[in-house]
């Protein structure tokens, strides 16, 4: 388990991250989204040990990450923009991690490149972004760590890539300890891959929960009221995040249980009513619209 | 969770990164040493009718192999770009999220790049310096010198301490900066800050105080440099009577506690410095104070003297130099040039340390340039005499002149010093009595006052040389003690040299020569280290010239046989305590060698002056054509 427990960390004027505080469990896949500047990367370079927090501390199982050799073989950083020496090829980076990560699988890692049709004698500088991305994702999966921490990964995979990569991440996670921590602004890809989210925003973490969670304690509701002192009513009575008419039909967002939410509408005889799924999308922009960040003042 | 990453397999995966700078420093230490080594061989094959000599061919090797200033300086800028090359990942964040995230500590991977960067020099170089030591013992000939293996081994020891100093020293820089030029700039404050202030401190003195006007400092602190240790260890190593031993241990240890200190602040170090210009906020503020302040110092200075002295251009050098340092390094600092006096506050603290520098200097509260020593606190005194700089004789086989009589060679090299330095008054009674003469603060004239630099060897054993002013108008106190037979029998021990003591003496056209030319006489005979008794009975000095030499210089040179150098000997050594102060130099000078009581081979020189009437006529007589000026009014009256 990674607990990361109160961090701080302050860039000269700018405070990065504020008081964070979650908890990884083992063989979850756990998503970090939030808002741009949030301190996602910050966070993860926290968690790599690549950064030192100016307070609170990042352990995992009970020790801490920053400058403890013995912790760090046990997690694989991948950045959004990873580094490779110069002139490199895959089969160079392969040495390398294999030689930096004893438990490194070099077999796997070539069965990998060849049904992802990666040359391994090729420059990486030939490479496009996204396969430059999927080389680092399998160098990652086949360090034998159990956290690779992933910053922006699956941006500039195609859908096929992107599939195939979760399927290996899927099987690592059933097969071995292995928990892979994703950041990333792609929620709709996060909502398939994830178990658990962490929303950060301006530094400071807004909830962490597992999604299942997270989609059983808010939801969308459409209804037909016609008294709109009934509807005002049923207003005050929950917890609503948003609210939106067009014109006789409204929709809310409510925090609480469905049986809840659906007692309550129930209580007022509409004409109409039906709760909605909600995205993790929509969760995340009701979540930050709360505190303020709202997506229609920024466009207009 | 217990890390097994093998250290041999990391160095190994770190050679392969190098594998580019080790080529490329394979090439070019190819080309300098064995190369050049086999084509010097070739040329070496007929040595006998090129008319060379086997002593001749090891000198060369000498000088190509052991003692070559531009391998010195090669391997001084290959550790400084490996320093740069090792270390400048430091400057990208990529690179600094890519290291740091790996399970190594960070002393483990500053090591590895610190040997490796270490290793992709010295295999090259040590390979290639072996292969031409090989090369020039096993050739045809054996061109390497006496001992030559041992001068191999050091010199690939004094090699390796030069590159590990610089290379240290730009780890450091590095390490403490997270820009390339940044750190570039911070190697440069390294090599010449102390100097700087060395010599920041002595202009000020000199400035402000008209007693520490003799120019005798200044290079001293030339001292306060690595360079200058590596230039010193170089230049002891040459010399065989001298030993570069402690010297060079003592820069290895440098290079050792400079790359501790670089681990040290390494482990302190924040990754998100990558990419700015200091790692450590604190020490950029420490840094740019230390910077701004004697800076600003220096251009106060500059203004004041090129305004002729004047306190308006003292108090613009002031403020411009103020904002100026200050501003530039702020904007190194950030970039940005909207932001280059945003640190008000320490421009304040600047400001006011500047301040308070200047109005001490000036204000001279400890009474520097008045000062007098205690008469009990000093040893002895150097006094300014009437002779031209002497020469200073030492045996060795690097030879630039050839004395050849028909028994023995000897051999010496010319090695410049101010007589001054090595003379020494120890009556200082006479001396105290005549600086009660002297004028005292603002009675100093410095345009009307004579002006005499005075050296007190103090019982210390630190030297401290003031000058001090004279009323010019009361020369008779100054001549009378600088004619005093005793006073210049101490100063110039040249007078008291015997007829029997002179090895050699010739008068030439000094304008035909440079200083170091005058030694250069001969070099087909061997040298042959020289028994110091053998001077005593030298005889019938012959110099050997090569025939470009002599048809260049029979016509401006004559060389005094032994009865022409006993007479002129007496006849100059009356001139100088008869007293010819004041004249003016001709172009002719004399130059003697000549034996003192411990057996030591001394030389000196001197300019003929206008009031020499006697020398003159002497050599007239013996055939030699003077270039004197004709005598001012100035001179007649002296």
């Amino acid at each position: 388990m990674i607990k990361i427990e109160q961090v701080s960390k302050r860039f000269d004027r700018i405070q990065a991250l504020n008081q964070v505080s979650a908890e990884i469990q083992e063989g979850s896949v756990y998503g970090i989204v939030g808002t741009n500047g949030a301190g996602k990367s910050t966070l993860l370079r926290v968690m790599a040990g690549v950064l030192k927090a100016d307070s609170g501390d990042v352990k995992l199982d009970e020790q801490g990450v920053f400058e403890n050799t013995e912790v760090k073989s046990e997690i694989c950083f991948i950045p959004d923009l990873p580094y490779y020496f110069p002139n490199a090829r895959p089969v160079d980076l392969m040495e390398y991690y294999a030689v930096v990560y004893p438990k490194f699988d070099l077999a796997k890692f070539k069965d990998y490149c060849n049904k992802f049709n990666l040359d391994l004698h090729r420059k990486l500088s030939t490479f496009s972004k996204g396969m430059k991305k999927q080389i680092f994702v399998l160098l990652g999966v086949c360090s034998g760590t159990k956290y690779l921490l992933c910053d922006e990964t699956f941006d500039g995979l195609d859908p096929v890539v992107r599939e195939a990569v979760k399927r290996i991440f899927i099987d690592e996670v059933l097969n071995r300890r292995f928990t892979p921590i994703i950041a990333s602004h792609n929620l709709r890809e996060m909502e398939d891959l994830c178990d658990t989210v962490g929303l950060l925003h301006k530094g400071g973490i807004l909830f962490s929960k597992d999604l299942d969670e997270l989609r059983s304690d808010i939801h969308k509701v459409q209804y037909v009221i016609t008294d709109p002192a009934l509807e005002e009513r049923l207003i005050g009575e929950l917890d609503v995040i948003k609210r939106e008419a067009r014109g006789s039909l409204s929709c809310i967002t409510v925090r609480g249980s469905e049986e809840e939410i659906l007692m309550a509408v129930e209580s007022k005889k509409p004409v109409y009513y039906e709760i909605l799924p909600l995205t993790l999308e929509e969760i995340f922009i009701s979540e930050t619209e709360v505190v303020g960040y709202d997506i229609k003042d920024i466009i207009g | 969770m217990t890390s097994k990453i093998s250290s041999a397999k990391l160095w190994k995966e770190a050679m392969k990164r190098n594998m580019a700078v080790i080529v490329l420093m394979a090439l070019i230490y190819f080309c300098a040493y064995p190369l050049i080594s086999t084509f010097e061989l070739q040329s070496w094959q007929n040595w006998e009718n090129n008319g060379m000599n086997i002593r001749s061919i090891h000198e060369e090797v000498l000088q190509f192999l052991f003692y070559n200033p531009l391998f010195v300086s090669m391997t001084i800028i290959a550790a400084a770009l490996l320093g740069i090359l090792q270390f400048s990942w430091l400057h990208s964040r990529k690179k600094t999220d890519f290291y740091h995230s790996l399970p190594i500590s960070r002393e483990r991977l500053f090591m590895l790049q610190y040997v490796s960067g270490v290793c992709s020099w010295a295999v090259p170089f040590l390979v290639n310096y072996v292969l031409a030591a090989l090369l020039l013992s096993l050739g045809r000939i054996s061109a390497m010198p006496e001992h030559g293996w041992l001068l191999v081994g050091k010199t690939m020891l004094l090699h390796m301490i030069t590159f590990l100093l610089i290379y240290s020293f730009m780890a450091l820089a590095m390490v403490m900066t997270g820009k390339i030029f940044v750190g570039i700039l911070g190697m440069g404050v390294f090599c010449g800050y102390g100097s700087f202030l060395g010599a920041l401190w002595i202009a000020g003195l000199e400035t402000c105080y008209l007693s520490m006007r003799n120019g005798n400092e200044i290079t001293s602190y030339v001292k306060l440099s690595p360079v200058y240790g590596i230039v010193k260890m170089w230049e002891r190593f040459r010399e065989p009577q001298m030993s570069a031993r402690d010297l060079a241990l003592g820069l290895l240890l440098l290079a050792a506690v400079v790359a501790l200190i670089a681990v040290v602040l390494y482990r302190k170090r924040g990754s998100e410095a990558a990419g700015k210009a200091m790692a450590f906020e604190a020490a950029a503020r420490v840094i740019k104070f230390l910077l701004v302040v004697p800076g600003t110092v220096a251009i106060v200075l500059f203004f004041y003297i090129l305004g002729n002295n004047s306190a308006i251009w003292g108090i613009f050098g002031f403020l411009f130099g103020l904002l100026l340092i200050s501003g530039i390094i702020e904007f190194i600092y950030r970039m940005d040039i909207r932001e280059i006096f945003r640190d008000k506050r320490q421009i304040g603290l600047s400001m006011f340390a500047v301040a308070a520098l200047l109005i001490v200097l000036i204000t001279d509260p400890t009474g520097i340039d008045d000062w007098v020593p205690q008469e009990s606190e000093v040893e002895s005194v150097i006094l300014p005499n009437q002779l031209n700089y002497a020469y200073q004789m030492d045996l060795t086989d690097m030879n630039f002149g050839l004395i050849r009589n028909e028994n023995k060679t000897v051999g010496y090299q010319l090695t410049e010093f101010r007589y001054a330095d090595k003379c020494e008054i120890t009556d200082l009674d006479p001396v105290f009595a005549l600086l009660e003469r002297r004028h005292i603060g603002e009675q100093r004239n410095e345009l009307e006052d004579d002006a005499y630099s005075f050296g007190w060897k103090m019982k210390n054993g630190c030297i401290k040389y003031r000058t001090y002013y004279f009323d010019s108008d009361d020369r008779e106190g100054i001549s009378e003690f600088i004619k005093n037979p005793k006073y210049l029998k101490e100063s110039a021990p040249f007078l008291s040299v015997k007829p029997g003591d002179l090895l050699y003496a010739e008068v030439f056209n000094a304008s035909m020569y440079d200083d170091r030319y005058v030694g250069v006489l001969g070099r087909e005979e061997a040298l042959e280290k020289v028994d110091p008794g053998a001077y005593m009975s030298y005889e019938n000095a012959t110099h050997i010239l090569n025939g470009e030499e002599r048809s260049r210089e029979d016509s401006y040179r004559m060389v005094l046989d032994r009865e022409q150098r006993s007479q002129l000997l007496s006849t100059v050594q009356d001139a100088i305590l008869d007293g010819y102060m004041n004249s003016e130099y001709g172009e002719d000078m004399l130059f003697f060698l000549y034996v003192n009581e411990n057996g030591e081979v001394r030389g000196s020189s001197l300019t003929i002056q206008t009031g020499m009437e006697k020398v003159q006529k002497q050599l007239t007589q013996f055939g030699y054509h003077l270039t004197m000026p004709e005598e001012t009014s100035d001179t007649a009256e002296a």
